[in-house]
């Protein structure tokens, strides 16, 4: 190779940035980006970047931009303005005509738009939708709105109803409604709590209280109003008080059977409904009483969790649940995981016993628990963050600038998970602003592993290749030398976007002037 | 074979006959997809104009800034009903006679009756209006209605320029229209933001061979004019004719045209006569019975299934999917 080729290679490959393409969405001053999507509505096969945004100063001011890639540029193609009664957005392919469309929610139901080119929506479905107040400031994606329930690679409607869920199922005949078929899932009343912890505040209003929660286990709304500072003094309570609320649910295969069925977890019971022909029945199928009940005292497990997840791949789904260990002197975390390939007799994965296929416990408390495939053999590996059970006092103390938080993988092999971490890692989070992000993006590079980005600093966003070695040190370990970084505003969010037919994930930046869209292609 | 045993033979035949006839012909189930939308790069933009539109007569002012009045996804699904007033100017005419935002302007009384409903509409009123003629007007303010009058005078300074949209419809006519800026609209004798100009249309709509071109501007459709390109949207969704009648303007020079809409033929889906023969199809798979069920076929692009006399059953092929769909 010629010197001069060299060169032009490696300047080629510097002026690439990486593995990665970074390209900036314009935030208009006086706006903020709250959500990103991927979404290809015009049928080109190219996905847009949609942005939802609101006004800073100015109360129910909403709207949807979306922008096509040009190369290393964006191009914007349509502005929406959202009417005040729009709760939630989504996007699929609702309608026929190629390109997928804005789905938008409010009080009534799902309804259709395809942005920049008909002013006029399309009434999807009628449902009365759990969250009737539209937020001044926001409107969520619900990404779960949205999803091929039958699989006939049509999107279908999910949603959340009080105490119910809506599940209707799209279909293209000529004369038929597209949504006409509608199961409404009816969690059992007496056992539907609220079964896990808040992950994130939505709003609060002035003038009465009302807040919407988006919860690990459940969905939730709650409504107060009252004159809280009547004469000076706080009154003695609400005078209209609303909670309505319905477990968040998981779609996974029950029977091998080849289609999604649903299950709803409750505080004592998991629910499962059997998919027949895309319709649900009102009544669960089974109805399964829970080993680890989320009862009252589990509200301040911050350990707690619970996830539906394949873990032997045999199309079955199986359980996992993660809850502080009350036994033990120590603190101390239990991950049960139950297969139903292990149960041989009794009810159906917890068996008669309710004794677990396999344990693994950790130190410490337990922070977001994730299933994902690194090493691309389909079996979801297991992805934990620890921290210590002195967190609080450390906090308090300020005796230190940072907190040590511990990332441990544990492999799935041949659907059990090993019982010693494949990978651990050690991250210091700066306690002023200080927020870990530790998420495995998928394979980047090609060599089978998935890569980690990490954002332990809250200026800088960094990916981190992983590697296998064999012999006496067998095991996986994360390369310190960055395989791609950002710096970014220190009061930005990044959102990692998965499009659904794509293993690989798009990263979003929203900073407070520009969205920075990185594409690993 | 006796006549007992004809009879449900030729059902079965005359069955397979009907469905074959339903199922011979592989229509289209999707409308054209975006990607056969042709529109010209030349009108990919408004032309730029503005020097022009600056030099038009202003018209009147009555310092109301008006509306689409639909505010909620509901009220979308409906053809607006009057005009929202989004701002009053301080200390205009508007001020004057008691409109304040928020109202809703239903309809103007004098010196013409008409409904609103679309922006332009009003724009072409303080257009044609001449300074100091009352205007008598029918405001909704939080439900009630009462009426009020308003007194346009001399505008001074051109208003701001309108932001158009655009609009597709791929269904019955495969077009796209945006919105006439305010030079092209008023020499078609509409309002601002009025005028719908043709920018795409797809390799198969049926307004191409009707002679509908590029870059004509809609002024009507079946002798409504076009307040808005949604017009021409609603005309197209809500007749039962198989042609609307298109006043457009190409050249300065106002055209008629009867553009003809298509519609979609759609697939035999189920076909049944009880006990003797069955047949569905839904999206990939096929099954059809006959004779109580002793002869059951189904398929799938990935297998099929032949079950004779409920027990004699041939498979080939991912058999599971086909449990599945059966349900």
């Amino acid at each position: 190779m010629s010197a001069s080729l060299v060169i032009a290679v490696v300047l080629a490959t510097a002026q690439s940035g990486g593995p990665a393409t970074l390209r900036s969405v314009p935030v208009e001053a006086g706006w903020s980006a709250d959500e990103v999507a991927l979404a290809d509505l015009d049928g080109d096969g190219q996905r847009e970047v949609l942005v939802a945004m609101h006004a800073d100063e100015r109360a129910f001011e909403r709207r949807l931009e979306a922008w096509r890639s040009n190369g290393t540029q964006l191009e914007r193609v349509t502005s929406l303005a959202l009417t005040r009664d729009v709760v939630a957005f989504a996007h699929g392919d609702v309608l026929a005509g190629g390109g997928e469309e804005l789905v938008l929610f409010n009080a009534g139901g799902a309804f259709a738009l395809r942005p920049a080119e008909e002013a006029r929506p399309v009434r999807l479905l009628a449902a009365d939708f759990l969250w009737q107040a539209a937020d001044p400031e926001e409107a969520f994606h619900w990404e779960g709105g949205v999803r091929d329930i039958d699989g006939d690679g049509l999107a279908d409607l999910v949603l959340p109803e009080p105490d119910s869920l809506a599940i209707a199922v799209q279909r293209r005949a000529e004369g038929a409604e597209s949504f006409g078929v509608v199961s409404r899932v009816r969690v059992p009343v007496d056992l539907a709590e609220p079964g896990a912890r808040e992950r994130g505040g939505r709003r609060r209003n002035s003038g009465g209280n009302a807040e919407g929660r988006r919860e690990g286990g459940s969905f939730s709304i709650g409504l107060q109003i009252g004159d809280d500072e009547a004469d000076g003094e706080r009154s003695r309570g609400p005078l209209v008080s609303v909670a309505e609320h319905v477990p968040a649910p998981a779609w996974l295969d029950w029977d091998a059977d080849g289609d999604l069925d649903l299950l709803l977890q409750t505080r004592t019971m998991l629910h499962v409904w059997i998919q027949e022909a895309g319709a649900f029945a009102e009544a669960p199928r089974l109805s399964l009483a829970l080993p680890v009940t989320a009862g009252r005292t589990r509200e301040l497990d911050v350990s707690y969790s619970a996830h539906a997840v394949d873990l032997d791949r045999d199309a079955r789904a199986d359980y996992a649940v993660f809850a502080s260990d009350k036994a033990s002197d120590d603190v101390r975390t239990q991950g049960l995981f139950f297969a139903q390939a292990a149960v041989e007799t009794g009810p159906a994965l917890f068996g008669a016993e309710g004794t677990p296929a396999s344990l693994l416990v950790f130190a410490g408390f337990l922070s977001d628990p994730q299933f994902r495939d690194l090493d691309g053999d389909g079996l979801p590996e297991l992805v934990v963050s620890t921290f210590r059970p002195d967190l609080i006092d450390q906090i308090r103390s300020a005796a230190s600038e940072s907190i040590e938080i511990e990332m441990f993988v544990y492999r799935n092999k041949a659907g059990t998970l090993a019982r010693k971490p494949e990978l651990a890692k050690r991250f210091d989070v700066a306690l002023d602003e200080g927020e870990l992000k530790v998420e495995f993006l998928g394979d980047l590079t090609g060599d089978r592993l998935a890569e980690l980005l990490v954002r332990d600093r809250p200026e800088k966003v960094r990916v981190l290749s992983m590697r296998a070695s064999t012999g006496r040190e067998a095991g996986w370990s994360l390369l310190e030398k960055p395989l791609w970084e950002l710096g970014i505003a220190k009061e930005a969010r990044v959102e990692i976007v998965r499009p659904a037919r794509d293993a690989r994930p798009a990263l979003f930046v929203l900073e407070p002037a520009q969205v920075l869209w990185v594409s690993f292609e | 074979m006796n006549r007992a045993a004809l009879a449900p033979a030729l059902l079965v035949a005359l069955a397979l006959a009907l469905v074959g006839a339903g199922c011979a012909s592989a229509l289209p189930r999707e409308s054209p997809r975006l990607r056969a939308m042709e529109e010209p790069l030349a009108l990919a933009h408004e032309p730029d104009d503005e020097a022009v539109r600056r030099e038009l007569a202003p018209g009147t002012f009555t310092g109301v800034v008006v509306g689409d009045a639909r505010a909620s996804l509901d009220a979308m699904l409906e053809e607006p009903e009057g005009l929202l007033v989004t701002a009053v100017v301080e200390n205009s005419p508007a001020d004057w006679a008691g409109i304040e935002p928020g109202d809703l302007l239903l309809e103007i009384q004098t010196p013409e009756a008409r409904a609103l409903r679309w922006p332009s509409e009003w724009r072409q009123i303080e257009l044609e209006s001449e300074p100091g003629t009352k205007l008598v007007l029918v405001v909704d303010r939080a439900g009630a209605e009462r009426t009020c009058e308003l007194t346009p005078e001399e505008r001074l300074h051109p208003p701001e320029r309108i932001i158009g949209d655009r609009i597709r419809e791929e269904q019955r006519a495969g077009v796209v229209l945006r919105t006439a800026t305010e030079v092209e609209a008023r020499a078609a004798g509409l309002g601002p933001g009025g005028g719908a100009v043709v920018v795409g249309l797809t390799r198969e709509s049926p307004w191409r061979p009707a002679g509908v071109r590029f870059g004509d501007l809609v002024r009507a459709v079946d002798g409504v004019e076009v307040a808005h390109p949604m017009v021409v949207l609603e005309r197209i969704r809500a007749t039962a004719e198989d042609e609307v009648e298109l006043e457009l303007v190409r050249d300065g020079e106002r055209v008629s045209v009867q553009a003809p809409l298509t519609r979609r033929e759609g697939e035999t889906r189920e076909f049944s006569i009880p006990l003797v023969f069955r047949y569905e199809k839904e999206n990939d798979r096929t099954s059809w019975g006959a004779l109580l069920g002793i002869v059951h076929w189904e398929s799938t692009p990935a297998a099929w299934r032949l079950r004779l006399l409920w027990f004699l059953r041939m498979s080939r092929g991912d058999a599971d999917r086909l449990e599945s769909a059966e349900g």
